[in-house]
């Protein structure tokens, strides 16, 4: 089995349901595709530690990326289909408290993209909305660049504050048929 | 092509830069030598290739394959709900008759076929675009313009039908005024405006609707700009909804010049139904050119997608053209802010929908679109020349030379990272001989003249 498709069974397996179908229709079915918080418990294989490298996606292909935060104090599940270059693409963050599990409801939460080795961020600015308690929608993301990307989350809550950075490669040009 | 770009052993790029400082030489053969290195030695995803050995023929990789498929064939423009009229006939024809039509312009000389020739792949040849006077920028093709979200070099416009807004106003343009404008489309095109967008406003009621009038927001004194304020709101807004229209009308016309396949388009066909003889579609250099251009050469990085073009904006540090206008153009800096603010942008009064994702996530404070213009198309790019927004280079030869010498520094902003130099042992020949695999037949006959 390939790295890819592992960590897709890695996915669905944490939170038991198709992660595909749920996120592959935008956010109308946001309520179904909730998963409960506990079930982020299981250590899939599709979360990469912070700071460890992830392996390049093929564009559409869902992904689960995140850990525990660089202070420990929350734990952020980033969930998104994985871009093309240069497209626009939502990503659903789930933020709970790294020792209880319990969702940490309305934070200061922002989620950001940029390429150190270019010293530059996203040329677009991302919105962000609570849809649950600890669980935030954002649109607007946009990687116009292949190359090393950090995918940054923080939340600031509780006079508590963490942040999680989480390399992603994004492979060059466009991958994939384009053409159905 | 020019005489320089003839032999791989006469290197025009550094021809042309005469005595070369020796510190920048060192350090471009430096660089140049790692990248190779990296490219050969590892074989790493990125399609590698090492040029000298590069066979034409190799298998495809799997990513090849892929990148093949991304980049052909050209689809029928995606639907915009910013103009409800995009894909009506009658709103094509009527755009089509506008297009053509010289009464549309201060001088009645200039229409937008002066500029965008269709024998001439919708470009007109020269450096700077001449109409009722100079423009400061090289006119490019329409062919693939639907493709991309945002229009002008420096992304200006987000649709097409409120880009066609902008020269008709341009001074050195049309040098027309949408008072005017309307007018016009009253006097010659009232049936085929009337039945696709309903009644005119009472145009002929002179103490409503002056001769001319235009906001000219840089000019409040300009004469238009002082007949445009003494109008009543109603009146202004209805002589926007006509402009508007009028727009969305060429829109409608343009979505039409979908080109026929080019060579390199058979060939991915070809490719991709494993055809034994795909190789006879393309000349041999060409199919190595390809081989560079999706491979050592990164310039599938910009020039992407079945247009090749990422419809998005880099700091090319091209150098400064000796007949550019004076001052600095910033470009996408500059550019960001005013689509964000133009009357006639997505979700506006005039458009026809309110979901704009590109507009409403757009970063107008992002630092690398200092001195970043959009990239080009590239294909028919054969049939395009002069190249680059102020038309810097005549030749295909030259722009490669470009690619593989980055002469200097950029004028604003810094020349973007993600450009590196292309190796000398690359033949631009080869690139060259590849971009004219892309040079496709003309659209459809009936959509060429008025
Ligand atoms: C005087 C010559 C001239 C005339 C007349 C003219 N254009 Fe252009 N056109 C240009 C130039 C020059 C540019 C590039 C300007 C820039 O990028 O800032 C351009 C850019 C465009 C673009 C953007 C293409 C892209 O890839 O971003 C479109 C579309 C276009 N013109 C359509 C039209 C239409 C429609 C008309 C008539 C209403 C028209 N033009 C009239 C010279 C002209
Ligand atoms: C970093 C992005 C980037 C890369 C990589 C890149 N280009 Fe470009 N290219 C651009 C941009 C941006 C322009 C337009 C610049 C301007 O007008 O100021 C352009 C313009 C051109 C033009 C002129 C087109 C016209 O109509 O004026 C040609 C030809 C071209 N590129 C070919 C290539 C080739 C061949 C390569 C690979 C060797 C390449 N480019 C690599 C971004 C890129």
């Amino acid at each position: 089995m390939n790295a890819a498709a592992r960590l897709r069974i890695g996915a669905l397996a944490a939170v038991g349901c198709g992660m595909v179908a749920c996120y592959k229709d935008g956010s109308q079915k946001v309520a179904p595709a909730m998963a409960p918080p506990q079930a982020l418990r299981v250590d899939s294989p599709a979360l990469a530690p912070s700071g460890a490298p992830v392996a390049p996606a093929a564009a559409g292909e869902v992904r689960e990326v995140g850990g525990p935060g660089e202070r420990g104090t929350f734990r952020f599940v980033l969930r998104f289909t994985a871009p093309k270059v240069n497209e626009l693409f939502a990503v659903e963050t789930v933020v709970t408290d790294a020792a209880t599990h319990a969702p940490v409801p309305g934070a200061k939460f922002s989620l950001d993209a940029t390429m150190p080795e270019h010293g530059h961020g996203m040329m677009t600015q991302p919105e962000h909305r609570e849809l649950a308690p600890g669980r935030w929608r954002t649109e607007g993301m946009k990687l116009h660049m292949h190359g090393k990307w950090i995918v940054e989350a923080k939340a600031e809550a509780g006079g508590r504050t963490d942040i999680v950075r989480v390399p992603w490669d994004q492979p060059p040009a466009v991958a994939g048929p384009v053409q159905p | 092509m020019g005489p320089t770009a003839r032999s791989r052993w006469t290197r025009p790029a550094l021809r042309n830069r005469g005595s070369p400082d020796p510190q920048v030489l060192s350090r471009r053969t430096h660089r140049r030598g790692a990248r190779t290195a990296a490219a050969c030695g590892l074989g790493l995803a990125v399609l590698a290739s090492c040029a000298p050995r590069l066979d034409p023929d190799a298998p495809w990789s799997a990513s090849e394959f892929a990148l093949l498929r991304s980049l052909s064939p050209v689809a029928a423009p995606a639907p915009n709900a910013g103009n409800r009229f995009a894909d009506d006939p009658a709103a094509a024809a009527l755009g089509q008759a506008l297009f053509f039509d010289k009464g549309l312009s201060a001088n009645g000389q200039v229409a937008c076929a002066t500029c965008h020739q269709p024998a001439r792949r919708f470009t007109d040849g020269l450096r700077h675009a001449r109409g009722v006077g100079e423009a400061p920028a090289n006119a490019p093709t329409l062919l693939g313009a639907h493709s991309v979200p945002f229009l002008f070099r420096d992304g200006r416009k987000d649709s097409l039908w409120s880009q066609a807004l902008g020269p008709l106003e341009a001074e050195p343009e049309h040098g027309f005024d949408r008072m005017a404008a309307a007018h016009h489309v009253a006097a010659r095109h009232r049936q085929a405006y009337e039945a696709t967008f309903g009644p005119l406003p009472p145009l002929q009621d002179s103490t409503r609707f002056p001769a001319h009038a235009r906001p000219v927001p840089l000019d409040r004194g300009h004469p238009h700009d002082r007949a445009w304020q003494a109008m009543a709101h109603v009146d202004r807004a209805a002589v926007d909804r006509v402009f508007a229209h009028i727009g969305k009308a060429i829109e409608a016309y343009e979505r039409k010049l979908v080109p026929g396949p080019a060579p390199f388009d058979r060939y991915v066909a070809a490719v991709l139904r494993a055809d034994p003889a795909a190789a006879t579609l393309l000349p041999t250099a060409a199919r190595r050119g390809l081989r560079h251009f999706i491979g050592a050469a990164q310039c599938v990085t910009c020039h992407n997608g079945p247009w090749f073009t990422d419809g998005a904006f880099h700091n090319l540090g091209l150098p400064r053209a000796a007949h550019a206008p004076s001052g600095i153009d910033v470009g996408r800096s500059l550019g960001a802010q005013r689509v964000k603010e133009d009357a006639f942008r997505c979700g506006g009064l005039h458009s026809d929908t309110k979901d704009c994702p590109e507009l409403r996530f757009l970063n107008p404070r992002f630092a690398d679109f200092l001195g970043a213009f959009k990239t080009p198309s590239l294909r028919n790019v054969e049939t395009t020349a002069p190249y680059m927004h102020t038309g810097q280079f005549a030749t295909l030869a030259e722009v490669l030379a470009f690619y593989q010498s980055l002469p200097g520094t950029a004028e604003v902003g810094h020349r973007e990272l993600t450009l590196s130099l292309v190796a000398q042992d690359i033949d631009p020949v080869e690139i060259i001989a590849f971009l004219h695999t892309l040079t496709s037949p003309l659209p459809d006959a009936r959509w060429l003249h008025p």
